[in-house]
Formats: structure tokens, C-alpha cells, sequence
């Protein structure tokens, strides 16, 4: 037998009666056609609406969810208390409370120039300074900056709060940029970029910079500080490095 | 050439849906053999076919020469058939065919006849409308290749393929005949 006759033969089996099959089918598109329609046609016009709410509930929810998140972040920041149960505010207090530790020159004395380890960097703890690696001087109309790289160890954590004085008037040393912080005394542009004068920057251990730039050797991080000085750069720099339990302080000579 | 949608433009109603109705008397029956056969249910596929016809009452508009109405109703109703079975898929188990049978008894033609709509049943959907369209309601090819919406030549390549899964080592123009 052929292909065709077997399927002809298979399928005339099921095939049940067609008598009237016809005039059922249209009757009851006549019938129910138009009822359908119009059924069809509400839930159309409703779906229009709902597709719209729809919507406007799923911008609604993106919205609230990047809101939301930028608030938690914002909250974290603010009020997180990762170390010794103190929030991120009360860590920066503690860390501004410290006593300033390098008094001021005698007139006539010698800067006291380090401490210095044997490659000739600056600092004995976690934070190192290291002059050679900066850039500058920038004159603006206001005064004098430096471009100064700092390097963090890879075992520095927390919070860290620095900040610089003149050894001979004790003026404080302005930051500008992203780590500056603390007290706004003025704003300035520097290389083409406005920014607000503050007395302190605070580098965050847990937050540190990523790309190739700021990695240095060991885990050890490299970190961009803008730091100026009224007029003309003063010829003795003390620095002060505040951490969680821990200062070290230490001074360039220029 | 009438076109279909000339009946829409009509503002007498009744007069829209005898002509509607006379349109769609002669493809209720090529539309249910159809159904039967892709389906392997009566109830499933009058429903088929009768969810076919609402949609042509209200899509006939867009059929515009009389001569494409067979090809897309059939089209619709083997959409709808592709729709029940998504919805309650039964599976299907191909049992082949017996080769040996040459002289049948009603109880082996039986059983012959089981296997062979198993064995369609086991083909995918478009396998199946082609087998069905061309060996079961007997249209040529270039109606089945519009029916389904591709070329000629790929609805034959279709066609055989079907054909050495239901019949492995047919000849192929014989099966076609």
C-alpha cells in the first residue's frame, strides 16, 4: 500500500461523521461572533490602560530601586560601624580630635626633614610619601600647589585622616579634590578644575582607588593628593597621619 | 477577482454574514480533516476549527483575492491545532511501522493504522502539517507550501524528510504518489 492510502485508511478511523458539522461551526460564528467581538474589543481598550500602568509601575519600581539603593548606599556611608561599634561620622570626629603632634619651628631651625625609610620615603607606618613621584609646582592666582603621590599599605584599614601644616606659621596646608575634606576655607581652580579648599583628606581603606595607576608594589595603593599653600610653598611641610589607634607624623623640607 | 474584503464594506449586516457564511461553509470540512488529523481528537478538533472560524470572522477583511481563502483558513486552523497541543501535550510514542503487512486482517489494519498516526503524531508540527496536508487532504504541492509560508522546494525537502522518518528506506518519488 502507498504512503497516501495508508493515511487515508489511518485517519478515516478517527474521522467521526461530519453531518451538519458545517452549520454548527458557522451558526455559532454568527451567533457568537459578534458577542466575542465586542468582549474581544473591552478587554482591547482595557488592555491598552493596563499595558500602560503596566509601565509606568515597572519606571516606577527601576526608580525606586536606584532611589532606594543610592539612599541605603548613602545611609552605609554614613552610618555604617565597621570598626569598634562607631559610626563612619563618629570614626571621622575621633580621627580630627587628635592632637596635632609637630610643634611649630624655632625661628632659625632646621627643618627636621623624615623620618624617612632606607629608599628615602616618607613615613614609618602604613602611609608613605614619597615627593619624587609628585608633580608641580601649579601657581594660581591664590597660591601654590603640588600634585603629591601617596602610597597606602596593603594592610592599612579603616579610615585615613591627613593633614598638613606650615612648621614655621602653622598654617594649615589647603586639599582640593575627591579625598579632600573637613573644613571648607575657600575654593580655587586648579589645572582647570574649580574645586573646593578644605583642611584634610580622608582615604578610605575599603574604598580604594582601582586601575592601573593606583596599584603599587606589594597590594600597596597609590593615591592622587592635590595639596596647596597660600602664596608661595613654605620651605617646611609637617604632615600628620591619623588611623584608628595609630599616628605617625612626619615633614618634608622644600 | 472578488475580494474578500469587499464583504466587510457592506452596510447591510445579514447580507455581510450570508456572504461571510457562504465563504466559510466549504472550508469547515478540508478544516476539521485537517484538525483530526494533526490533533488525533474529534472534540479537539471541532473546537480547533471552530476557533479558526472566529478568527476569519474577523480577520476575512484582510484576505484580499477569494482564490488565497482555502490556503489561510487552512493556515489558521493548523495554527490553532499548534496551540491546543501546547496546551495539552500528550506524549506521543512512534511505534513505526510494520513493513511485512501485505495482506491485513480489519484487526491488523487496525493496529497498522494506530502506528502510522503515532508515528505522525511523532513528527513536529510542520513536519506533520505537510505529511497531512499532501497524503490526507490531497493538495498539491505549491497549496501545501502556502499553507505552510515557504518555497515550494523547501516544503518538498520537508516532505521527504517526513517521509524517511515515517518510512526509513521508501522510495521517495513512489511514497509521493
Amino acid at each position: 500500500m502507498s504512503l497516501r492510502r495508508d493515511l487515508h485508511a489511518a485517519f478515516d478511523e478517527l474521522e467521526p461523521s461530519m453531518f451538519g458539522l458545517s452549520d454548527r461551526v458557522v451558526d455559532a460564528v454568527m451567533v457568537g461572533g459578534r458577542a466575542r467581538r465586542r468582549r474581544e474589543g473591552i478587554v482591547f481598550r482595557l488592555k491598552a490602560p493596563l499595558t500602560l500602568v503596566a509601565v509606568m509601575m515597572l519606571i516606577a519600581l527601576v526608580v525606586g530601586a536606584l532611589i532606594g539603593g543610592k539612599l541605603v548606599q548613602d545611609w552605609n556611608a554614613t552610618h555604617s560601624t565597621p570598626a569598634g561599634g562607631l559610626t563612619r561620622a563618629q570614626q571621622i570626629a575621633d580621627l580630627e580630635a587628635r592632637p596635632w603632634q609637630q610643634p611649630l619651628l624655632q625661628t632659625g631651625a632646621v627643618c627636621p626633614d623624615g623620618p624617612k625609610d632606607s629608599a628615602g620615603v616618607y613615613g614609618s607606618g602604613t602611609f608613605h610619601g614619597d615627593p619624587r613621584l609628585g608633580t608641580g609646582p601649579v601657581q594660581t592666582a591664590w597660591g601654590t600647589y603640588f600634585i603629591l603621590i601617596g602610597a597606602t599599605d596593603s594592610t592599612a584599614t579603616g579610615l585615613m585622616l591627613i593633614r598638613a601644616r606650615d612648621m614655621h606659621t602653622g598654617a594649615s596646608l589647603v586639599f582640593v579634590g575627591q579625598y579632600a575634606t573637613g573644613l571648607v576655607v575657600g575654593t580655587d581652580t586648579v589645572r582647570g578644575v574649580a574645586g573646593q579648599q578644605r583642611v584634610e583628606i580622608l582615604l578610605d581603606m575599603s574604598h580604594r582607588p582601582t586601575g592601573s595607576a593606583a596599584k603599587g608594589p606589594n597590594g600597596s595603593t597609590y593615591w592622587s593628593i592635590t595639596v596647596g599653600a597660600a602664596k608661595a610653598w613654605p620651605s617646611c611641610v609637617a604632615w600628620q597621619v591619623d588611623l584608628t589607634g595609630y599616628t605617625e607624623a612626619f615633614s618634608f623640607a622644600y | 477577482m472578488q475580494r474578500v474584503a469587499d464583504i466587510k464594506s457592506s452596510s447591510d449586516r445579514s447580507e455581510t454574514d450570508r456572504e461571510f457564511a457562504d465563504l466559510l461553509r466549504p472550508l469547515i470540512e478540508p478544516g476539521f480533516r485537517l484538525a483530526l488529523a494533526m490533533l488525533h481528537d474529534a472534540q479537539a478538533a471541532e473546537d480547533a476549527v471552530q476557533e479558526a472560524s472566529f478568527t476569519a470572522w474577523r480577520k476575512i477583511a484582510k484576505v484580499q483575492d477569494q482564490g488565497r481563502l482555502r490556503p489561510w483558513f487552512l493556515g489558521v486552523v493548523a495554527n490553532k491545532c499548534r496551540n491546543a497541543r501546547r496546551r495539552a501535550w500528550t506524549s506521543v510514542v512512534s511505534l513505526g511501522v510494520p513493513e511485512h503487512l501485505s495482506v491485513v486482517s480489519a484487526e491488523e489494519r487496525v493496529v497498522r493504522g494506530s502506528d502510522l498516526r503515532q508515528a505522525v503524531a511523532g513528527l513536529g508540527h510542520d513536519d506533520r502539517l505537510v505529511v497531512v496536508l499532501y497524503f490526507y487532504l490531497d493538495m498539491p504541492l505549491d497549496e501545501v507550501s502556502a499553507i505552510v509560508g515557504s518555497s515550494v522546494g523547501a516544503t518538498r525537502a520537508r516532505l521527504y524528510r517526513a517521509i524517511k522518518r515515517l518510512r526509513p528506506g521508501v522510495d521517495l518519488e513512489e511514497a509521493m504518489r
